[in-house]
């Protein structure tokens, strides 16, 4: 951006402290389903996303703006649009589909590799634990080889964004993180 | 010393307000929301094209701020105490602020330009309706179906948008007149209502349909009425089968369509009626041809007026004059202002009704 400081949000002077947060994952992760459900909406008729939503989650007394994008193949090579001055990266995975495990963990690993996310803190949700088969956070931490990243800030967090179950968790994560980094 | 500094920042207020009143701002910000509005419904999620179009409009923004407080030498920091004072939301509407803020909130951006698709949406229904005295099918029947209640509501929603929007109009130009003509003291300023120009442009279009009306009833076999009806409805479909391609690509294309349909309408047409298809006869042809030609001049003629009606208002009184208003009348325009917001609020709800209506 230019010197007039447009998309820094200098011009508004909201006294709160507005954040951006992406929320990515391969299709079908849940990442519509668990948007909705940190805003507290409607979770039972979402659809795929092919374009992108935004809402505004207020937590611990800060405006959290979360970008969730469309996670379709397709669309994929559009996130890097999406990557500019985020504060925090939310990745969502569905734990019961073990056959993209692989996948998914490519598609992290190129995000977390772009510049604009450098020392970003990453927040991965391991979803659908809803599902009998599925894979425990644990498993999928070390699937995605979490404990080599060493130049961020990182939380698995178990959940399930229909159920709601583990997403608070996940929030406070993300609040004690913004506020540590103030300091 | 405090005071200094109020005077100051009040000052910088003035002159910002005063340049986004101006022509040299709304008319390309305007341009360009006519321009790219077309894609934006007003669905929960948003396409990725959107993205696209809103950082093109944060450039434009960019450039068209950057540049004028370079002229004037105002710089970025005044400029960002200036715009965040109190003071910027009462010297200026909100309308107006509107569309600087939009350029570093997507979601506010994103309710203008949906806004935008609507008025020009209702502008284009209107133009159809006085054409043909009646909608054509394809706009009452089908999953677009309006109940007559509905029907009748849109009909007083456009009412509202036309008399505020006019009403908005008259006031800004008496405004400007009253001021001019206080500076100048010239009792025999010319007023120059908008309505005026738009009287001139009836007489105009009334004028096109005669002519066009004698050109129509080509097809000898039938009636020239249901014909004119049909053809209006393929039109349509073509229009809404290109509104609702969801790709991004398809806003690039568009656009480029469109920068060609300013220059050769007939290069424009061929190519559109090429995409429907071999299924069409010669006469179908022609018609869709002579309809597209006239949607075409009539959205020519749309935005000429807008540009007209803009290029009309007089340049905004220069800075020196408006240190000089007269407080009164300041309070007067602020009340009047304050009843122009509540009837764009009525004008909004009702939009939102028929929008969740339909």
């Amino acid at each position: 951006m230019g010197e007039l400081g447009l998309g820094r949000s200098k011009l508004k002077g909201s006294p709160e402290q507005e954040l951006r947060i992406v929320l990515l994952g391969l299709d079908n992760a849940g990442k519509t389903t668990l948007l909705k459900r940190l805003a507290s909406e409607e979770v039972s008729t979402i659809t795929p996303t092919q374009g992108f939503n935004i809402k505004s989650v207020h937590s611990h007394g800060l405006k959290l703006n979360v970008w969730d994008i469309g996670g379709q193949r397709s669309i994929r090579p559009y996130w890097k649009k999406y990557l500019g001055s985020t504060d925090l990266l939310i990745y969502v995975i569905d734990s019961a589909d073990q056959k993209r495990f692989e996948e998914t963990g490519q598609e992290l690993a190129e995000l977390t590799e772009d510049e604009s996310l450098t020392g970003v803190p990453l927040l991965v949700f391991a979803n659908k634990q809803d599902l009998v088969t599925a894979a425990p956070a644990a498993e999928i931490a070390e699937g995605l080889s979490l404990h080599t990243y060493r130049d961020r800030e990182w939380q698995i967090q178990a959940c399930s964004a229909l159920s709601g179950e583990g997403v608070q968790d996940g929030m406070n994560w993300i609040s004690s993180q913004i506020i540590n980094r103030k300091k | 010393m405090a005071a200094e500094e109020e005077d100051d920042v009040e000052w910088v207020v003035d002159t910002i307000a005063g340049f986004l009143r101006g022509p040299a701002w709304s008319i390309p910000i305007l341009e360009f929301m006519e321009h790219n509005c077309e894609v934006f419904d007003d669905e929960e999620e948003s396409k990725l094209s959107y993205t696209e179009i809103y950082q093109e409009y944060q450039a434009l923004v960019e450039r068209l701020l950057e540049d004028y407080l370079k002229e004037v030498g105002i710089n970025e920091e005044k400029f960002q105490e200036a715009f965040s004072s109190p003071l910027a939301k009462t010297h200026t509407s909100q309308a107006i602020l509107q569309t600087v803020l939009a350029a570093e909130d997507f979601r506010l951006f994103k309710k203008m330009m949906v806004q935008k698709n609507i008025e020009m949406q209702l502008q284009a229904i209107q133009i159809i309706k006085e054409r043909n005295g009646v909608l054509p099918e394809c706009l009452t029947e089908g999953s677009d179906v309006f109940s007559e209640i509905e029907q009748e509501e849109m009909k007083v929603l456009r009412e509202v948008l036309r008399k505020s929007k006019e009403e908005y109009e008259i006031e800004q130009e008496r405004k400007r007149t009253e001021e001019a003509r206080a500076k100048l003291k010239a009792p025999d300023v010319t007023h120059n209502f908008p309505g005026d120009s738009r009287e001139a442009v009836k007489v105009k279009e009334s004028t096109e349909r005669a002519e066009d009306s004698e050109e129509t009833p080509k097809c000898p076999l039938e009636g020239s009425h249901k014909s004119t009806k049909e053809d209006a409805k393929r039109v349509c479909a073509v229009q809404k089968g290109t509104e609702n391609l969801p790709q991004p690509s398809c806003t690039k294309g568009k656009e480029d369509t469109k920068k060609r349909s300013a220059g050769k309408s007939s290069e424009n047409t061929v190519q559109k009626a090429g995409v429907k298809g071999p299924d069409l006869s010669e006469t179908e042809k022609q018609q869709l041809k002579q309809r597209e030609d006239y949607l075409k001049k009539k959205r020519d003629l749309l935005l000429a007026t807008k540009k007209e009606s803009k290029n009309n208002v007089p340049p905004p009184p220069n800075t020196d004059q408006k240190e000089e208003e007269s407080p009164p009348k300041e309070g007067m325009s602020e009340e009047k202002q304050r009843l122009l917001q509540k009837r764009k609020m009525l004008a909004e709800k009702l939009k939102e009704e028929v929008i969740s209506k339909r």
